[in-house]
């Protein structure tokens, strides 16, 4: 039961920093030149979506390969 | 190690090749023009950064850490040398050299966050101790947030991934299927949803339509297209084909 809760917060996690790796991805004009709310959703998104996903990425490392 | 291989390189070596297509079809629509050519091929992997498959550095980051993998193990062996590691790879996210082959910047500058994924993996830190506060972890990830904003992005970095895990455990707590509809192809959006929002990009251009319904329209095509070209790869079930989009093999 404890690991399957476990699993579950992993997977919400990974789809929340999926979920901010797209918005970072979505300006529709140049980037940092759009509307002020999507600079902000941007800069939100690139000040930790990449170490968020390598940071789970190191944690599924650690319980698959270590 | 080979199944992490195939998983990591493939996808990689497909996309940069479809990211070349698309670059060469849409190139009066790009931001960064490309030539494509064997130099131009060989170099998208020496200097992953350079990639028309932008999303390849992290491909080449995360494979040079799973051949890292010694250094992880030797490191965990012993209390003084797990934390020691630690610090000396937040000195390397500071004093990263500036070399772009084979993103070297960037391992230095991303290791700290893997091997802290792994500490708190083996300490058991989240799943006995943080888990019973996920509303403090939340708060206290925000006041790092707004402390790190004035200060230094290292520490916002810090703020978002603790906010982060306050959020992810609170709503397994509440809202356990969030996100359910796409939380288990995250490798597969990470790999084509890019190609999806270009699309959508190109088609605001020609296509006029309010900026925040493409925006959205930009996210929604972002993750559920690579959602569904995966399910309608999983239900073919051709494992050549499931390999380049990432997907496990049955």
């Amino acid at each position: 039961m404890k690991n399957n809760t476990k699993i579950n917060w992993l997977l919400i996690l990974q789809g929340w920093a999926m979920l901010w790796v797209v918005i970072g991805h979505a300006f529709i004009g140049k980037h940092n030149e759009g509307p002020v709310w999507e600079t902000f959703l941007g800069n939100i998104a690139y000040s930790f979506h990449m170490p968020l996903f390598m940071l789970v990425s190191g944690w599924l490392f650690y319980i698959t390969r270590l | 190690m080979k199944d992490k291989s195939i998983r990591l390189l493939l996808p990689g070596i497909v996309f940069s090749l479809v990211a070349f297509a698309v670059k060469i079809a849409f190139l009066g629509e790009m931001a960064r023009q490309t030539r494509f050519g064997l130099k131009e091929l060989l170099m998208a992997f020496v200097y992953p950064y350079d990639n028309p498959f932008r999303e390849m550095w992290f491909l080449i980051t995360l494979f040079i850490f799973f051949l890292l993998t010694p250094i992880w193990q030797e490191a965990l062996k012993k209390g003084w040398s797990k934390w020691g590691l630690l610090v000396i790879l937040i000195a390397l996210h500071f004093i990263q050299p500036e070399s772009k082959l084979f993103s070297i910047d960037r391992v230095c500058n991303q290791a700290v966050w893997f091997y802290s994924g792994v500490l708190l993996s083996k300490g058991k830190y989240i799943e006995e101790r943080i888990v019973k506060y996920p509303w403090l972890t939340m708060i206290m990830g925000v006041v790092i947030y707004v402390i790190g904003y004035y200060t230094n992005s290292f520490v916002t970095t810090i703020g978002g991934i603790t906010f982060s895990f306050g959020f992810a455990l609170l709503a397994d707590k509440y809202w356990p299927m969030l996100l359910f509809t796409f939380r288990n192809y995250t490798y597969q959006i990470f790999l084509m949803g890019i190609f999806a929002q270009i699309i959508i990009k190109i088609l605001y251009r020609h296509y006029p339509m309010p900026y925040v319904l493409a925006y959205l329209v930009c996210i929604i095509a972002g993750i559920y297209v690579p959602v569904l070209v995966s399910k309608i790869i999983e239900k073919i079930n051709i494992n050549p084909l499931s390999l380049c989009v990432g997907l496990k093999t049955k």
